[in-house]
């Protein structure tokens, strides 16, 4: 099923009392972008060089790196199951700043 | 824990009755009055009782009671009976909420009036379903609540809102609870019944209520841990077609999305947390998942969002802390059960130096506690949060990593930028000077991008921060290291690329200059490579070819040419070097693929000259269908419009063509239509079988009446004397195959406008006499018209292709072996290496496109004449004469009349074939035109792969015929008809309906002309006539009738002149029976000899004969068979 994510502006919202006070607080409006997952779950850890652990850090990477694909695969499935996932067209990003400076 | 309603285990399964635990006596709302409901609380129910009640509430009667009450129509009976079963009441309520629910997502989504309409109906109908629920619930309406009671902060008074499902964020936990604005508290039946709405897993625990500010009350409240429902978090309350929650919900699933989506990127990193135990010497310690790279912006903005509700129960916790908290909270659940999923070696028994805590604490990443020193821990906790500290700061400033276009040398310059206040870019370099206080968060993680891209790390750097990259490198960060930088926190700037492999082609540029020259005309030609909108010549294509990564821009993306498309190109262009001036029908070839084309985009013709234009002309000229011209009295079909169009192309442009339209398109009325549009100076010659000649005529008459027509055909046609003169002054001259071969001195001093060759297969073997004859005509344009443009194979086309466009194509051998390089041997195969001619040299449609499809009647009817040989010409004389002279000798009317019915018969079956009617032992090729026709059906049925039915009321004949075709075709054809047992014609049926592919059945008429259900052909062919049209009928509605999916062609055989003749008038209700043979008054036995001859002789002038010679009409009268009789 697919489902709707607008923000706040849901149509039973309109037929209801407003209500839009700090404590009931009003619904978030602020669009879930899809969630895109990492071809490379682990190269932010990489980016930070070896682990400190001494004596273990390869180890230590290895371990990482079986960690850090597990939990993306699990948060792929999780994104999945609430239709939040999608990467694009597979298109690479391809902005260019109008300027430099 | 399960708390959320009455839960039994029914059949293995957990049944969740939506029962709130504690059912009382709900309050008044809106004038209904308190309604005491038996709940749960009366005594545990059995899951019998369950059982129960969820069937009562699924009873259409108790369902249509419920919604009765709902819309006020109830009575008190009705009342007390939802009254006394409040479960079954509750839980169909609920059931056609979601109901409602569900048909409302649906139309949400449709945008028409009629669709918004259905919304608020359906919306009227959930309010007053959500109201009795309410009631029932004792959950008070907003609308009809005091609104003098305070139940908010300060200042929230006046504000109503409705009871939703709030959540609560407190001590790494989520606590949830009903209640909204202005509303009074919601006990544990309200909070169930809330939870159940929303689709909340029942994993709650009881908990102590929550106390609603300004005395509002205590709303009852159940707890869990965020990994337990972090799927409805995630599914559920980030989707705002789930009613019922409310913002704090709402704000969870959107902190809870940021957190997966931070996993997702691998934006985590491990801290070793301490566990405060006092009761323990040794200190404990957890692994927990911190989130990094946190875009401190989007934490602001939804720490502000953030609802008081959410840390009702933290007072003096701000929103960025608890913003902070939950995120962790959700990062930290998710990773470490991957952890657990991870095999890891197991830990040291005990952690007494660096490397066994190191040890251990691998071994506890998911979460589980371990001991060690303190001092230990210490350290190495310090030593980590180092590590990690640029990626955990609280303020996350990402370096961007700009890549320009390459500049004229090539080269490609890459530059490191830090993000100052409005994004303002600073070369690093430059801002590392100005840093200040964050000088060693931006040097670490400039540390960390030269980490992941070691070209920033090559000496001789322009500075540091900025790198001239090679083509491979550049290509590289664009496509494989651009979304890992961006994975890993950096702002990753390239230009706009294209995955996209161009396709490459040759572009022949015509240099002729003047585009009036013809197809032999010579012109000057040069050779390009195209990939996509790229074109590159020779030296442009070696230059990439040195190149690791040949990338050039298309359509303002770049792109990378794969290398062996360039070798390619390049080898093609070579091959083309010399060839620097072709004719017109050259480069046609060229263009048109037969020629063959080494390149898979093929070969496109661009600049100017006569092949040029033409196609150009060719791409718009049956973009839009002609108009139907003037003096024709039908309405053409778009797809007959097309046709048509290029019917007109070709007339402009000199070239001939095949309108390869597939059988019951219509190619005769299209083509008249083209005749009638072009009708002038010179007369068209149309050559066709003689089974259609009588078929273009009558046509012509329907469709063109303006149109002069001459059938130049059978005996009493001109003579080549007198066909100049017959043939001056006609629009259009008809005439068959063999009498065109026969009169071609004749026909070959005549300069005709169009020469059309109907049934255009009768010239696929080009050796043959009849196509070399025919090449003798003289005509502007040379037109060819079959369904199956490729019956055996592409050489049949190129027949075709010759005769129209005489050298135009090429030699056969290359012609075919281009086009056999397109297909795969199969018909879709023979299908595709048409398409490649399409539009130019041909015009094929099929009946199998949609489009054309959905123009068609679902029943065509054609009516095919049909010749007779010689052999039955024979015998139909002799049966005839036998008749007649014992019309002179027999007494007795009644006798007359037996003898005159079974000489019909015995007419009717020698224009089927003469074997009908007297046996014999010799094939029954070439001897029946009836069967001929029948053959050229079958072949053009199969080469459609598809499946037919035919009809004869000679059964005897029928499994003759059935013999005959299936050795044809080499296709087994059955025989369905009286003599078979049941089970014998129900097997056959059922075989048939199972048939793929290409099949055939013969049915006799009497047997298998009703009852039978034979949608599996689309095509029936009544082989005879008979007297009664209903029963024609009939047989063809076998296949056209319900089941049947495709258009149905119903084919009927007649014999011109003949008897065959005379009941296709009965049939057509143009005469009786009666009136057949029987002049007004008279009877069978009172016929006299003439008029025995006059009502079933043949009538010379309309007989259709395929063989070299006429009719010869003394040899009838004097019976050229003498030997008549079964």
């Amino acid at each position: 099923m697919s489902r709707s994510r607008r923000g706040a502006r849901g149509k039973k919202q309109a037929t209801r009392p407003e209500v839009s006070t700090a404590f009931w607080g009003t619904e978030i409006d602020e669009e879930l972008a899809p969630i895109r997952v990492s071809e490379d779950p682990s190269a932010m850890v990489r980016s930070l060089g070896a682990p400190p652990l001494k004596g273990h850090e390869v180890a230590a990477e290895y371990t990482f790196r079986l960690v850090y694909d597990k939990a993306v695969a699990l948060a792929t499935t999780l994104a999945a199951a609430a239709e939040l996932d999608g990467n694009g067209n597979g298109e690479a990003p391809t902005e260019m700043p109008a300027s430099n400076g | 824990m399960d708390t959320a309603g009455t839960t039994a285990i029914v059949d293995g399964q957990v049944v969740d009755d939506g029962t709130p635990a504690n059912a009382g006596t709900a309050m008044a709302v809106d004038g209904l009055e308190p309604t005491t409901v038996a709940g749960p609380s009366s005594g545990p129910r059995s899951a019998d009782d369950v059982r129960a009640e969820s069937a009562l509430a699924r009873d259409p009667g108790f369902l249509s009671l419920v919604e009765s009450h709902a819309w006020g129509e109830a009575d008190d009976a009705d009342t007390e009976v939802l009254e006394a079963q409040p479960g079954a009441w509750r839980r169909a309520l609920l059931d056609l909420l979601h109901h409602t629910d569900d048909a409302l997502v649906g139309l949400r989504r449709g945008r028409s009036a009629d669709t918004a309409q259905a919304i608020d109906d359906l919306e009227g109908e959930q309010s007053r379903l959500e109201r009795v629920l309410n009631h029932l619930l004792g959950i008070a309406e907003p609308e009809v609540v005091a609104p003098a009671q305070p139940s908010g902060p300060a200042g929230d008074d006046a504000v109503i809102g409705p009871v939703a499902l709030q959540l609560t964020w407190t001590d790494r936990k989520l606590v949830a609870w009903a209640g909204g604005p202005g509303q009074s508290a919601v006990d544990r039946r309200g909070l169930d019944a809330l939870l159940g709405s929303t689709a909340a897993p029942a994993v709650w625990d009881n908990r102590g209520p929550v106390q609603l500010p300004d005395g509002a009350g205590r709303s009852a409240a159940v707890e869990t841990q965020v990994g337990a429902v972090l799927g409805w978090l995630l599914a559920d309350c980030t989707d705002t077609d789930v009613g019922g929650l409310s913002a704090s919900a709402r704000w969870l699933g959107h902190l809870a999305a940021w957190g997966v989506e931070l996993v997702a990127r691998g934006a985590m990193v491990p801290h070793v947390r301490r566990i405060h135990r006092k009761s323990r010497q040794k200190p404990s310690y957890v692994i927990t998942w911190t989130p990094a790279l946190v875009d401190s912006e989007r934490l602001k903005r939804l720490a502000d969002a953030m609802p008081g509700t959410v840390s009702i129960l933290s007072p003096g916790v701000d929103a960025p802390t608890v913003t902070r908290a939950v995120l962790a909270e959700v990062v930290d659940v998710v990773c470490r059960d991957a952890a657990k999923r991870v095999e890891v070696p197991a830990a040291p028994p005990e952690a007494r130096n660096p490397g066994e805590l190191a040890e251990s604490l691998l071994a506890h990443l998911d979460g589980s506690t371990f001991e060690a020193p303190a001092g230990l821990v210490g350290d190495m906790t310090n030593a980590l949060d180092r590590w990690s500290a640029p990626v955990t700061g609280k303020t996350y400033h990402p370096l961007a990593v700009q890549l320009d276009p390459p500049d004229s040398g090539n080269a490609w310059h890459l530059a490191v930028f830090a993000q100052g206040p409005n994004h303002r870019l600073t070369p690093v370099e430059v801002a590392l000077v100005n840093a200040g206080n964050s000088r060693r968060e931006m040097e670490a993680n400039l540390v960390r991008l030269e980490r992941l891209f070691e070209p920033l790390k090559r000496p001789g750097s322009l500075r540091r921060g900025e790198v001239v990259l090679s083509q491979p490198e550049a290509w590289e960060l664009m496509t494989e290291v651009g979304p890992v930088l961006r994975d890993a926190g950096f702002d990753v700037r390239v230009p706009a690329l294209s995955r996209h492999t161009p396709t490459p082609s040759l572009r022949l540029w015509a240099e002729g200059g003047v585009s009036a020259v013809g197809a032999n005309q010579l012109a000057d030609v040069r050779w390009t490579a195209v990939f996509d909108d790229v074109e590159l010549t020779a030296a442009d294509i070696r230059r990439l070819a040195a190149e690791a990564r040949p990338l050039v821009r298309v359509g303002g993306r770049w792109v990378a040419l794969d290398h062996a498309d360039l070798a390619a190109a390049a080898a093609a262009l070579a091959e083309r070097a010399d060839r620097t001036r072709m004719s017109g029908a050259e480069m046609l070839r060229q263009a048109l693929g037969l020629d063959g084309s080494p390149l898979a985009g093929g070969i496109s013709i661009s600049g100017s000259g006569w092949a040029a234009d033409l196609l150009a002309r060719a791409s718009t000229a049956t973009l839009e269908p002609a108009a139907d011209p003037e003096g024709f009295t039908g309405q053409l079909r778009s797809y007959q419009g097309e046709a048509l169009a290029w019917l007109q192309f070709l007339e402009a442009t000199g070239l001939g063509g095949c309108l390869a339209l597939d059988m019951g398109l219509g190619k005769t009325p299209t083509m008249l239509a083209h005749l009638v549009a072009t009708a002038g100076e010179l007369p068209a010659l149309v050559v066709a079988p003689p089974a259609v000649v009588g078929n273009w005529a009558s046509e012509a008459r329907k469709f063109t009446p303006g149109l002069k027509v001459v059938v130049h055909h059978g005996a009493s046609r001109a003579s080549a004397e007198s066909l100049a003169a017959e043939v001056d002054g006609a629009d259009v001259v008809i005439t068959t195959y063999s009498t065109a071969v026969r009169d071609i001195d004749a026909l070959e001093k005549i300069t005709f406008g169009n020469v059309v060759l109907d049934e255009a297969q009768a010239i696929k073997n080009p050796a043959n006499d009849t196509s070399q004859q025919l090449r003798r005509l003289d005509s502007r344009t040379r037109l060819a018209l079959t369904g199956t443009p490729i019956e055996n194979g592409l050489g049949d086309l190129w027949a075709i292709l010759d005769f129209t466009n005489p050298g135009l194509v090429g030699p056969r051998p290359a012609f075919v072996a281009s086009l056999a390089s397109s297909g795969d041997g199969t018909r879709d195969g023979a299908e595709r290496a048409l398409r490649a001619l399409n539009g130019i040299l041909v015009f094929r449609r099929t009946k199998s496109e949609p489009a054309i499809a959905a123009e068609l009647p679902d029943r065509i009817d054609e009516l095919d004449h049909c010749s007779m040989t010689p052999e039955q010409i024979g015998l139909y004389q002799a049966v005839l004469d036998a008749l007649v002279t014992g019309a002179t000798t027999e007494p007795g009317a009644d006798q007359r009349k037996g003898q005159v019915l079974a000489a019909i018969t015995a007419l009717k079956q020698i224009c089927n074939h003469p074997v009908a009617y007297r046996a014999d032992d010799g094939p029954l090729d070439g001897r029946s035109g009836k069967l001929a026709r029948l053959e050229e059906i079958v072949t053009a049925v199969y080469a459609a792969e598809e499946r037919l039915l035919i009809f004869t009321h000679f059964a005897e004949w029928g499994v003759k015929l059935a013999a005959h075709l299936g050795q044809r075709f080499g296709i087994p054809i059955g025989c369905y008809h009286g003599g078979l047992s049941r089970g014998a014609r129900d097997q056959l049926v059922a075989d048939f309906q199972e048939l793929e592919g290409p099949g055939a059945l013969v049915l006799s008429l009497k047997a298998g002309g009703t009852g039978l259900n034979l949608t599996n052909a689309n095509h029936v062919v009544l082989y005879d006539r008979w007297w009664n049209p209903a029963v024609e009928d009939q047989a063809r509605d076998r296949a056209w009738r319900i089941g049947q999916t495709k258009t149905v062609i119903a084919h009927r055989l007649v014999c011109p002149g003949t008897v065959d003749e005379r009941v296709e008038e009965v049939v057509a209700g143009k005469r009786h029976i009666a009136d057949l043979v029987l002049p007004k008054s008279s009877s069978l036995g009172d016929l006299d000899p003439n008029q025995l001859k006059v009502a079933l002789g043949l009538r010379t002038d309309e007989v259709l004969t395929e063989g070299p010679e006429p009719i010869d009409a003394p040899a009838l009268a004097g019976g050229a068979f003498a030997e008549v009789g079964p």
